[in-house]
C-alpha cells in the first residue's frame, strides 16, 4: 500500500466496530511510514479526546411508558376488531366451569393413524384431580407476561401459595409472591419491594393472564369441545412412550392453533404450544412447559429474598397516604402534596414518607437532608397524568441548598389512590 | 425535579464498550412485541442522546423518541421493507426533531430554553453525573464550532457509535460523504481538543 492509497482509506480505521483484520494492510502501512503514522495518530488522539465516558441514557420509566402505550394501543385494536392480537394470548375465551358432561370422543376427530388405546381429554382432567403443586415455564417471556410460575394447592384444590416471575413488564422485571391475602412484589429494576393487600388476587390473575393452571386449561378445552367451539385432533403414536399430541383450532378464529402435549403414562399435560399463522405457515408463538407435578416445592420459593439495601414498604401493616373523606380527587391530591411539603419543611420525614407510598422516613431523610425546604410558594391545579394514571399537581417550593435560596419545581408530583385502598391517596413519584 | 436534574438523572456511567452492542443492528424490523421490546432496549439510549442534542431539552427528547417507538410499533409484523433498522429509526427521530424545532420557532420559544433552576441531585453519584453532563456539554460546544454537517457525523460516530454506513442512512448522504465530513471535521477539531487538554488539571 502506498501513501496515496492509505490516505484514501485511512478513515475506515475509525469506523465504529471497525474490524481489525480487514484493516491490517492499513495498519501495516502505519508501521512502515512515519508521516502517515503521524496523520493517523492525530486523528486517533482527537477522536479519543472526544470519547465520552458517560452518555445520556433513558430513565427506567422511559421504556415502561413506551411499552405501556404500545400495549394500550394494541389492546384497543384487539377490542375494536375482536382479533386475537399478541396481548390476548392468555385471555380466556370462555368462562370457567364444567357443567356439560359429554364424551370427548363424540366431538374429537381422531387421526387415522391412532390405533392402540384411545386417549380422551377426561383422562387428563382426572389425572389433574388432587393436584398439589406445579412448576411451569413460559417461553418466550414476552412483554407483560409471566415467565415462570410455582403454585401450591391445598387439600381442596384451592390455591395456597403462588410465585410468579415477570421478566419484562411496565415496571421492569418483577417477582410476585402471593399467599394469605397478601402479595409481595419485588421490582428488581427499581430496587424496591412492596407488600399489598390482595384478597382477590386470583380473580385479577385470571382476568389478565387467563388460566395458567393445567387443570383449568384442559377443562376449558373440554368445555369448548363440548360446545363444538373447537376442532380437536388427537394424535397417538403406536410407539410406546411417545407423547399424545392434541391439536386444537378454535372455530371462528383463524391464524391460531394450540397444541397440547400429554404424557401417555400419567396423562398429565407436558406442554402447551401456541402457533400463529404467518405468511401462510403456522409458526410457534409461545409455549408453556409443565415441569414438575406434585413435587414438594421449597418454601423459600414462596419467600422473596429481597436484598437488604432495597427499600421495602409494607402497605398491609401501616396506613399509607391520606384519607379522602369528603374531598374531591383534585382536592385530596392538592392536600397530599401540601402536607408532604409541610412535613419536609418541618423535617418530619416519617410523615412525609407515609404520604409517599410509605417510604421509610430514614430513606427520605437520606435523600433530602441536604436541602432545607423553606416554604410552599404555590400549588397549582391538578391535571390527569396519563403515564401512571395519576393526578399531576404542579407546585413551586422555595428551598435552601448550601446557603443559597432556590425555587424547586418538580416535574410531578403525581398523586393517586393507594393500591386496593381507594379511600387513601398517596404521592407515587415525580419529586 | 428540574429539567437539569432530569438530564443529570439520565446520565449513567457506561463502559467504553456498551453492553448489548453486538446486538445493535437487528436483522430487519421486529415481528413480535417481544422483539420490539428488545429493539427499544437496543435503541432507546442512542435515539434519546441524539434527540437531547437536537432539542436541548430532555423532556422534549423523551416525548419525541417515545412517539417514534410507538409509531414504529405500528409497523411490527409488516415492516418487512425496512432493511436498515438503525437508519430508519434515526431518520424518524431526526424528522420528528425537525418538526418540533419548526413548531417551536413558530411559537417563539427560544431554541436553547434549557436554563431552569439548578437543584443539586440528591443521589449518590450526583457529582459524577453532573461531571458527565458537563463533559457532554464541553464536547458539544466544540462540535458546534464546526459546520453543522460535519458536527452531525462526528456526533453520531462518537455519542451514538454508529457506523459510517448507518450515519449515511441517517443523514441521507452517501457513505463516502459521511466519511469525508468525519475526516475534515475531526481535522478541524484537533487544535481545539489540544487546547482543551492543556487547560485540564
Amino acid at each position: 500500500m502506498n501513501c496515496r492509497q492509505f490516505r484514501k482509506q485511512l478513515v475506515d480505521l475509525f469506523d465504529a466496530e471497525a474490524c481489525s483484520e480487514s484493516h491490517s494492510p492499513l495498519m501495516a502501512h502505519v508501521e512502515a511510514c512515519p508521516q502517515c503514522a503521524r496523520e493517523y495518530e492525530e486523528l486517533r488522539k482527537t477522536l479519543e479526546a472526544l470519547q465520552p465516558s458517560r452518555r445520556v441514557a433513558a430513565s427506567p420509566e422511559f421504556k415502561e411508558t413506551v411499552m405501556s402505550r404500545i400495549v394500550r394501543l394494541s389492546n384497543e385494536t384487539v377490542e375494536s376488531t375482536h382479533a386475537t392480537g399478541p396481548g390476548s394470548y392468555w385471555k380466556p375465551a370462555l368462562s370457567l366451569g364444567l357443567a356439560v358432561v359429554l364424551v370427548i370422543a363424540a366431538v374429537a376427530i381422531f387421526s387415522i393413524k391412532s390405533s392402540a388405546p384411545v386417549y380422551a381429554l377426561e383422562q387428563t382432567i382426572e389425572a389433574n384431580r388432587g393436584l398439589r403443586s406445579i412448576h411451569m415455564k413460559m417461553t418466550p417471556p414476552s412483554f407483560g407476561s409471566v415467565g415462570e410460575i410455582w403454585a401450591q394447592f391445598d387439600g381442596n384444590g384451592e390455591l395456597q401459595d403462588l410465585r410468579m416471575n415477570f421478566p419484562d413488564t411496565d415496571d421492569g422485571p418483577k417477582d410476585v409472591v402471593w399467599g394469605d391475602g397478601k402479595a409481595e412484589v419485588w421490582f428488581k429494576k427499581k430496587d424496591s419491594a412492596v407488600v399489598v393487600k390482595e384478597e382477590n388476587f386470583l380473580d385479577k390473575l385470571k382476568s389478565s393472564f387467563g388460566s395458567f393452571d393445567p387443570k383449568l386449561i384442559v377443562e376449558e378445552l373440554y368445555q369448548k369441545a363440548a360446545e363444538k367451539a373447537v376442532n380437536i385432533e388427537v394424535q397417538e403414536s403406536p410407539t410406546k412412550g411417545a407423547p399424545i399430541i392434541i391439536t386444537a383450532a378454535l372455530k371462528g378464529i383463524r391464524g391460531r392453533r394450540d397444541e397440547y402435549t400429554v404424557d401417555p403414562k400419567t396423562k398429565l399435560l407436558l406442554r402447551h404450544d401456541v402457533y400463529r399463522l404467518k405468511k401462510g405457515t403456522f409458526e410457534l408463538a409461545g409455549s408453556t412447559e409443565y415441569l414438575e407435578y406434585n413435587q414438594p416445592i421449597d418454601p423459600a420459593v414462596f419467600t422473596l429474598e429481597v436484598p437488604p439495601h432495597i427499600t421495602r414498604v409494607d402497605q398491609t401493616t401501616q396506613d399509607i397516604g391520606l384519607v379522602q373523606g369528603d374531598l374531591s380527587d383534585e382536592e385530596v391530591a392538592v392536600e397530599v402534596v401540601r402536607q408532604f411539603f409541610e412535613a419536609l419543611i418541618a423535617k418530619d420525614y416519617a410523615k412525609a414518607g407515609q404520604l409517599m407510598e410509605g417510604m421509610p422516613g430514614g430513606k427520605l431523610e437520606e435523600l433530602y437532608n441536604r436541602i432545607n425546604f423553606v416554604r410552599i410558594i404555590s400549588i397549582g391545579e391538578p391535571s390527569p397524568y396519563k403515564r401512571n394514571r395519576s393526578l399531576k399537581v404542579p407546585c413551586k417550593i422555595e428551598v435552601n441548598v448550601g446557603g443559597e435560596s432556590k425555587v424547586f419545581e418538580p416535574h410531578g408530583p403525581f398523586v393517586r389512590q393507594v393500591h386496593n385502598q381507594p379511600e387513601r391517596w398517596t404521592i407515587c413519584g415525580g419529586i | 425535579m428540574t429539567e437539569q436534574a432530569l438530564v443529570q438523572e439520565s446520565i449513567v456511567e457506561r463502559k467504553k464498550e456498551p453492553p448489548g452492542k453486538a446486538a445493535r443492528s437487528p436483522q430487519g424490523w421486529p415481528g413480535t412485541r417481544a422483539e420490539f421490546s428488545a429493539l427499544v432496549d437496543t435503541f432507546q439510549d442512542q435515539l434519546l442522546g441524539y434527540a437531547v442534542r437536537r432539542l436541548g431539552r430532555f423532556q422534549d427528547a423523551e416525548d419525541v423518541v417515545q412517539d417514534v417507538f410507538v409509531r414504529g410499533y405500528a409497523r411490527t409484523g409488516h415492516g418487512t421493507g425496512v432493511k436498515n433498522v438503525a437508519g430508519y429509526l434515526y431518520r424518524m427521530t431526526a424528522n420528528a426533531c425537525t418538526d418540533l424545532l419548526r413548531k417551536r420557532k413558530h411559537a417563539g420559544v427560544p431554541l436553547d430554553a434549557t436554563q431552569t433552576e439548578r437543584i443539586p441531585d440528591q443521589r449518590k453519584n450526583a457529582v459524577e453525573e453532573a461531571e458527565a453532563l458537563e463533559e457532554m456539554r464541553r464536547i458539544d460546544a466544540m462540535l458546534r464550532l464546526l459546520p453543522r454537517r460535519q458536527a452531525e457525523v462526528i456526533w453520531l460516530r462518537v455519542f451514538n457509535e454508529l457506523r459510517f454506513a448507518e450515519i449515511a442512512a441517517v443523514l441521507g448522504c452517501s457513505e463516502a460523504t459521511a466519511k469525508s465530513r468525519f475526516r475534515y471535521g475531526l481535522k478541524k477539531l484537533r487544535p481545539l481538543v489540544e487546547r482543551d487538554r492543556e487547560i485540564e488539571p
